[in-house]
């Protein structure tokens, strides 16, 4: 028993040379934590690599790990223990809780003036706290109604431009095999960017004089809407992937979804077969409201705790930040398709972006956006747990959910003393 | 114990090599569980993102948890998850030992990979292929319902279902690790012991009772305690499935823990919550070790 | 005789019943890792054969280093069972019945540190792990994996139930403490040792925060950090994750099907009696 424990445990040390890394050379090294794959980590992998050509004070180390624990235990243990990556990504659920840490290195030495003029103002207000600017955008994504052509041309029905038309198509398109209608049932901060838009179109703002303000009519018909239609399996209750996947539409799950410009990629890549297939319109209105869309994305950063800060804040800036637009570009347009945060790449593609489906997005939803908010994590849970509520739990009134919501965020508000 | 002075050489003997074989373990214990205990205790006494220093705020963060809604529907949650899962693994892994432990030798070796293969399974990739078998619309389980004429189900989408449907998948994972556990605590009881029963006139049931379970109780007792353990820190396979959804129907404590911890960085409160969950599973262990030793008696 | 003939059948049709309700899921995984990409969330049970590929399995491993991933989960997974099981009896053994003070209190200690929730150490365990180097490493994977309550338990519990007289033998023959622990008892202990083998490895092999903790460089990928890497993105290559769950299932399958005949030989097939 004992022989053969030993022995294989020799074989399997044969098996593994243990690796443990080292730095190489005199070279500071700055590692990047990523979370992407394929293409997206092609982008980064070049990118970096025409850096540590372009210089001889720093190397940049490519740290990959899945998206679920980059916005999890990964990054958060890493920060903790001072491990923290030179180079991260932010995103608006987070944003300010590393903001009011000092996690995220100020830009605005590090940046051109001229530069920043390229940049869209709404885009670079959304990652600047107290005048410093803590992060750059890099893409734009925004929300559309993609659907089956075929599936509602043999229904004989529009695809819906109101939310009672949405309902209607939803009903009509529903069979024992697929779902009328698909958007996020998770938990999370992608079902919050969904809803903003449902939330804006009908005037209303998540906050009014400094106070959670949902208990508006229109915030509770929307609610009430969304309920119905998951009560009476008209949306898809249960989706097989998450709703970042267009998949669900190219396979027949379901007649229509709501999904962002990526889908557009995803769909030249995956399914090419059906891009003459899937249509896209602008988000359906209330009665009333206004034609809205909702614009997020990540943005890059450097960690201010770094003993590398500075190389890291020039690394970003050099990235995103700098006059050559062409990493920004690359991203929007070969990488995925996304909207440029700097006018400069748009102008430069015009036709690129009025190719196809994504001309509907540009002549028809773009404009009509508002960027994601970054709201306190604190808040953002809470809102989180009452859109699972007024979704699913009909035990209880949208009404009374919306109440505990708000006595909850206005109890954390009146402690809370950051930005907002 | 109490004669203190004389303590003869053997008796010293035992004691050092008790001591000596106790050590790598403890050693290990200590270093990588016992000092992370102390100082996720320290950092539960402060206010702290993990972001920037740490806040100290004494026990602020305990007062905290009685205002927490979420936390208090997690603890039911919790609660509910053990008391479906601990009697299922517990009765069905000891049914089915019982089972196989009367098979003929040559079919019980198949039988016995065949429950055992779950357990190779990742608890993520479990997950994963019960949500298909889930599934509302296509799902293999409601196809079988529609053919028996009962109405669709909704399962890991339904607030009432989806809990159940989560301990059906925990069950099966570890279920057959738990039916070897037992078999092979049955499989040590004495031939003997059966065949002057039987030459008694006891049934197979008299048996079980009076023959088996007395002499597998250190089996029972490990089961049942490594169960309830296991089923107040059920993770993976939830997060996989239904990420504590629907209308939070299934975030358990330790889900819940994850999510203040690493989702909102709020790694002091966090903290404070593990503790709590942690006295409360030490009294309900010390209530079955006292409840189990009582019985012997 | 008859009648036990026909209990067995009852027996063995119940056990089919059970087997087959059992082993489903594990088809389903199977059959939906054969599929084409855009088949596998159509649910069908039973496609056509001609609808099925090996191509998932082939662009796993084509997919760089995936061998190497796999190998260092065989790394981490056999060391820390090898040396936890050894340890584990040792400590186990000597709690169950050997004499010396703090018996009772160093058994609720070793106990009560399985009733934490492992997320919560992990900040500060990694903190630990850097302190010693160890961070991207893959001893920093091993080491803190090898203490664990739950094999000690197991084995207390197991030399609690073995008489005491075969110890008393060894003794009466003169031999230490620790000889009758290695000569008589740890033989005997070999059917709870492969099941809990089983168990240690598996649960290394399956393992997936710490390693992902510790690790930073690629080199030092576990299997499933290579897995999870497959999910990343909005748009999830799920053929490619099904594929690889089976390949990373199939060691453990195998080894359980090569050490399962020592788990169940009890004590009474090794010839002694109690």
């Amino acid at each position: 028993m004992k022989r053969k424990a030993i022995s294989l445990l020799l074989c399997a040390a044969m098996l593994v040379p243990c690796v443990s890394v080292q730095a190489e050379g005199e070279k500071k090294q700055l590692k990047f934590a990523v979370f992407s794959e394929n293409l997206e980590l092609e982008f980064f992998e070049d990118c970096i690599a025409e850096y540590n050509e372009l210089q001889d004070e720093v190397e940049i180390v490519l740290e990959q790990m899945p998206q679920d624990d980059y916005r999890g235990a990964k990054l958060a243990t890493a920060f903790a223990s001072g491990e923290g990556p030179d180079i991260f990504y932010s995103y608006p659920g987070m944003f300010l809780k590393y903001a009011s840490a000092g996690t995220m290195q100020s830009l605005n030495d590090y940046i051109d003036p001229a530069v920043l003029d390229d940049f869209l103002e709404p885009a670079i207000d959304a990652c600047t706290v107290n005048g410093e600017i803590l992060a750059l955008p890099y893409e734009l994504e925004q929300v559309g109604l993609y659907y089956n052509k075929e599936v509602l041309a043999e229904a004989g029905i529009e695809p819906p431009t109101t939310w009672a038309e949405l309902y209607d198509a939803a009903a009509a398109l529903t069979t024992d095999t697929r779902y009328g209608y698909t958007m996020e049932t998770v938990k999370g901060g992608h079902q919050l960017f969904e809803w903003y838009p449902f939330l804006w179109m009908t005037g209303n703002e998540v906050f009014k004089d400094g106070k959670l303000a949902l208990n508006e009519p229109g915030v509770i018909e929307n609610f009430e809407l969304k309920r119905k239609m998951f009560e009476e399996g008209y949306a898809n209750i249960n989706p097989s992937r998450s709703n970042t996947d267009i998949g669900m539409l190219c396979e027949g799950e379901t007649a229509m979804q709501l999904m962002g410009t990526w889908g557009i990629s995803q769909i030249k890549n995956r399914y090419p077969e059906m891009e003459e297939k899937i249509g896209v319109v602008p988000i359906p209105v209330s009665e009333g409201g206004t034609p809205t869309t909702v614009a997020g994305g990540w943005k890059l950063c450097a960690n201010a705790n770094s003993d590398y800060a500075e190389e890291a804040a020039k690394f970003v800036v050099w990235m995103f930040g700098s006059e050559d637009n062409s990493k920004t570009a690359r991203w929007c347009t070969e990488v995925k398709f996304a909207y440029s945060p700097r006018k400069s790449v748009t102008a430069d593609h015009e036709e690129f972006y009025h190719e196809g489906l994504k001309g509907v997005f540009t002549d028809n939803i773009l404009g009509t956006e508002i960027p994601e908010l970054r709201l306190p994590a604190e808040i953002s849970d809470t809102l989180q747990d009452l859109l699972q509520t007024v979704y699913f739990d009909t035990s209880i009134s949208v009404e009374d959910a919306i109440a505990i919501a708000e006595e909850e965020v206005n109890d954390f508000l009146s402690t809370y003393d950051g930005a907002l | 114990m109490k004669k203190k002075k004389q303590i003869s050489p053997k008796k010293r003997r035992e004691v050092l090599t008790a001591y000596g074989m106790l050590l790598p373990d403890v050693l290990g214990l200590l270093v990588f569980v016992f000092i992370p205990i102390v100082y996720a205790f320290y950092i539960s006494l402060h206010s702290w993102t993990g972001l920037s220093d740490m806040d100290f705020i004494g026990f602020g963060n305990y007062f905290k948890m009685f205002k927490d809604r979420m936390f208090r529907k997690s603890l039911i949650v919790t609660a509910k998850y053990a008391f479906m899962y601990v009697p299922c693994v517990f009765l069905m892994a000891l049914m089915m030992a019982n089972l196989l432990s009367a098979l003929h030798k040559k079919v019980q070796t198949f039988f016995r990979t065949m429950f055992f293969l779950p357990y190779a399974i990742s608890t993520v990739i479990a997950g994963i292929v019960w949500s298909f078998i889930y599934n509302p619309m296509q799902g293999f389980l409601n196809q079988i319902l529609v053919f028996a004429g009962i109405e669709k189900q909704r399962f890991l989408a339904s607030p009432t279902q989806a809990l159940p449907s989560i301990v059906a998948v925990s069950v099966w994972l570890v279920l057959g690790y738990n039916t070897i556990l037992f078999l092979s605590a049955i499989k040590d009881v004495p031939r003997d012991y059966y065949e002057s029963a039987e030459l008694d006139g006891a049934g197979p049931v008299k048996k079980f009772f009076s023959i088996t379970l007395p002499l597998i109780k250190e089996t029972t007792i490990f089961v049942l305690i490594t169960c309830t353990i296991s089923s107040f820190q059920a993770f993976d396979q939830i997060r996989v499935m239904t990420e504590g959804g629907p209308a939070s129907a299934t975030t358990t404590s330790v889900l819940y823990i994850y999510k203040e911890a690493f989702s909102t960085y709020e790694m002091g409160y966090a903290s404070s919550l593990a503790f709590v969950l942690f006295l409360l599973i030490m009294v309900l262990t010390v209530l079955q070790m006292v409840l189990t030793r009582k019985k012997e008696r | 005789m008859r009648k036990k003939r026909i209990r067995q059948a009852i027996l063995i049709a119940l056990a089919l019943v059970l087997a087959v309700i059992i082993a489903f899921p594990i088809y389903l995984l199977v059959i939906s890792a054969l599929k084409q990409p855009e088949d596998i969330f159509g649910m069908n049970i039973f496609p056509p054969l001609s609808s099925l590929t090996l191509d998932n399995f082939k662009t796993v491993f084509s997919k760089e280093s995936f061998g190497t991933y796999i190998g260092n989960s065989f790394f981490v997974a056999t060391i820390v069972t090898v040396v936890a099981l050894f340890f584990h009896a040792m400590a186990g053994y000597a709690i169950a019945r050997l004499e010396f003070r703090g018996r009772k209190l160093i058994f609720s200690w070793i106990l009560s540190t399985m009733m934490v929730p492992f997320s919560v150490l992990m900040i500060p365990l990694f903190i630990m792990i850097k302190k010693m180097g160890l961070v991207n490493n893959l001893w920093g994977v091993i080491i803190p994996m090898i203490p664990h309550a739950y094999g000690i338990f197991l084995f207390h519990q197991f030399f609690l139930g073995i008489p005491k007289e075969l110890e008393e033998s060894g003794y009466i023959d003169g031999a230490s403490y620790f000889g009758v622990f290695r000569r008589i008892v740890l033989p005997l202990a070999k059917p709870i040792s492969v099941t809990l083998a089983v168990s240690f490895f598996l649960t290394n092999w399956n393992n997936y925060l710490w390693p992902l903790i510790v690790a930073q460089d690629k080199k030092i990928w576990l299997v499933q950090i290579a897995i999870a890497n497959f999910k990343t993105g909005n748009a999830v290559d799920w053929n490619l994750v099904l594929a690889a769950s089976c390949i990373s299932a199939l060691p453990i399958i195998i080894l359980f099907f090569v050490f399962q005949r020592y788990i169940t030989d009890g004590i009474k097939t090794s010839g002694i009696k109690g």
